[in-house]
């Protein structure tokens, strides 16, 4: 009825108002009749979209209960995982080693016993960790979703720069030495650096100088290599290593020169 | 005699509520636009065919990733996989097809990124969580050639933008909770920035001077007192979005209102954002964050921002015109 009367209200202006008031009081009658009679089914079923009950009334409530759980899904996946720390080849290195003093003094205990202690705490946490975000994976996998969030973690005074060079002639032979082709951030050095420089290819390498990624350093050097013989058709040896260096203190002068370490050897005939 | 709302009604009543689309309309333009610049550049640069090739087709991944059913994919296959990401995702940022480019950008993408997952960043999982929420929203309702031209404008539910917020409160919150080491925690003797910044894998001047050392300090206190504060920020921005009944909550909204806490933890994270971008180079990164930002900023305050951009600061009055 509403409708009817909106429609009446839209009519063009230039009917007389005296036909108007008869319309409308004759619409007051015919709406009393309609009333009073008994119910009967309505001529247009009602628009299924505004109708109590129907499926479209739904998609709120459908939206709701995604959005509580998009938000605890991804509320457990955000408790950090250290599955990284789990493997404890990785605690050998001088910048976990740091770190590990500089807490366990902070701990008042000594440093072999506060590791032994912190391992323990490590496997329970990873353990509740992956209780909780266990059932949840499945979603977050197929969904795409991701949220370890650790970056920067550690400010350590060791800094790595991967590096790459080649020998032109046997590797025991004395008569030439090796050149450095490419050293990352060195400008001089800059062999395919729009292509290993790159930010998404740098943070790949820099993880190949942790003892946990070894195998990939390896089979990343000799892709690498094969690349660099590519391009330096007289090149015999290529070899991948990091030049670690301990970065400046506010109050100290610069360094000593940067060791060349944690090297990978790939020779020509190796590839063929 | 109406009944009284549920708390659950009023919570889906608050999650639908319609409004203005351009913050998510910006979201989209930011985020698609840097899948588009960022994929192109890594691509044209000559990256991918190292990145995202086998090492047995002359790459450096070790996986096919969702293409190891098919035994991976050749070089120009992978060459169109790439081609796909970088048309839809400018398809995304003019809004063109809107619903349909997100979605191809995001499966699209995601599959690319899979092809060798040693070399993902942060940014792609920032990028993908952020894309997920965008492709479910309703982002090319305004500041899109659907909107002008196909007579797709109109609002659009709030949900989407409530994730967003959610989404940065998690990303600073679980990148602060992971900065444990004794050069980040306060008390010691924060150094973390002074040796990030000369980190030649990351830094662009490795080279600082020693004055900039107390300056890396504060930066380095406020960075993690920032990113510690992270679900203070999502409190503080739903509240400020929300009609609180409890008093208590009420005093809470009013505190944070008249402190200013959502304005100034945004400008500190759009300045901390510049500030990585210019010294740092992390990739997409900082741009995957601000592509977040106008959904915490909100439609009244972006329309006041792009009012005051459009008209530049204003002149004293009375001031003579320079002869200069």
């Amino acid at each position: 009825m509403a409708k009817r009367r909106k429609k009446r209200k839209k009519a063009p202006k230039r009917e007389i108002v005296a036909e108007e008031k008869a319309e409308e009081q004759l619409e007051e009658e015919v709406e009393e009749q309609l009333e009073s009679a008994p119910e009967e089914p309505a001529e247009e079923p009602p628009e299924k979209p505004s109708a109590p009950g129907g499926w479209r009334s739904w998609i709120p409530h459908v939206v709701g209960v995604f959005v509580m759980f998009h938000v605890f899904a991804n509320s457990c996946d955000a408790i950090p995982s250290i599955a990284r720390g789990v493997d404890r080849r990785s605690w050998s290195d001088p910048r976990v080693q740091f770190e590990m003093g500089v807490w366990s003094a902070r701990f008042g205990m000594e440093q072999a016993e506060f590791e032994e202690q912190l391992y323990e705490v490590v496997l329970t946490y990873q353990e509740v960790r992956g209780t909780i975000t266990e059932p949840l994976a499945p979603y977050m996998h197929y969904a795409g979703l991701h949220q370890s969030w650790l970056m920067f973690n550690a400010g350590t005074r060791v800094s790595d720069r991967f590096g790459v060079r080649i020998k032109r002639c046997a590797l025991p032979d004395r008569s030439c030495d090796f050149e450095q082709i490419y050293l990352h951030a060195d400008d001089e050095m800059d062999w395919r650096v729009t292509q290993i420089g790159h930010p998404r290819l740098r943070s790949m390498i820099a993880r190949w100088g942790w003892v946990t990624y070894r195998e990939r350093y390896t089979a990343g050097c000799e892709a690498i290599a094969r690349m660099a013989f590519e391009d330096f058709a007289d090149a015999q040896v290529v070899e991948c290593g990091f030049a670690r260096s301990h970065l400046r203190a506010p109050d100290e002068p610069p360094g000593p020169e940067p060791e060349w370490g944690r090297t990978r050897l790939v020779r020509r005939r190796d590839l063929e | 005699m109406s009944a009284e709302p549920s708390r659950w009604e009023r919570f889906v009543a608050f999650l639908n509520a319609k409004e203005d689309p351009m913050p998510l309309a910006l979201c989209r333009i930011i985020l698609a636009s840097t899948i588009a610049v960022h994929t192109t550049r890594f691509f044209f640069g000559g990256g991918a065919d190292v990145a995202w090739i086998h090492q047995s087709r002359g790459g450096l991944s070790i996986s096919h990733g969702w293409f190891d059913a098919w035994g991976g994919l050749e070089p120009s296959q992978m060459h169109l996989l790439v081609g796909v990401v970088i048309v839809s995702a400018i398809f995304s940022t003019i809004g063109l097809y809107t619903r349909v480019s997100m979605l191809v950008m995001w499966i699209s993408f995601r599959a690319m990124t899979e092809l060798n997952p040693s070399s993902r960043g942060s940014y792609d999982a920032l990028l993908l969580d952020v894309l997920f929420v965008l492709v479910l929203a309703q982002t090319g309702n305004a500041l899109s050639v659907d909107a002008h031209f196909r007579g797709k404008a109109g609002p659009a539910p709030r949900w989407p933008r409530l994730l967003l917020i959610f989404q940065m409160g998690l990303l600073y919150f679980g990148s602060g909770i992971g900065k444990l080491s004794s050069s980040w925690v306060p008390g010691g003797n924060a150094s973390a920035l002074w040796y990030i910044l000369q980190q030649p894998t990351w830094a662009r001047f490795p080279d600082i001077p020693g004055w900039i050392h107390p300056l890396t300090q504060v930066a380095t206190t406020s960075t993690w007192l920032f990113e510690t504060s992270g679900l203070v920020f999502l409190t503080a921005a739903l509240l400020e979005l929300s009609e609180p009944r409890s008093a208590r909550l009420q005093k809470l909204k009013r505190f944070f209102a008249r402190i200013h806490f959502v304005p100034l933890y945004l400008f500190f994270g759009f300045t901390m954002h510049i500030g990585i971008e210019m010294t740092m180079q992390v990739g997409p990164f900082s741009y995957a964050s601000l592509a977040m930002y106008p959904a915490a900023i909100g439609a009244t305050r972006l329309r006041k921002i792009l009012d005051w951009l459009k008209s530049g600061p204003r002149k004293p009055s009375g001031a003579k015109p320079s002869t200069a």
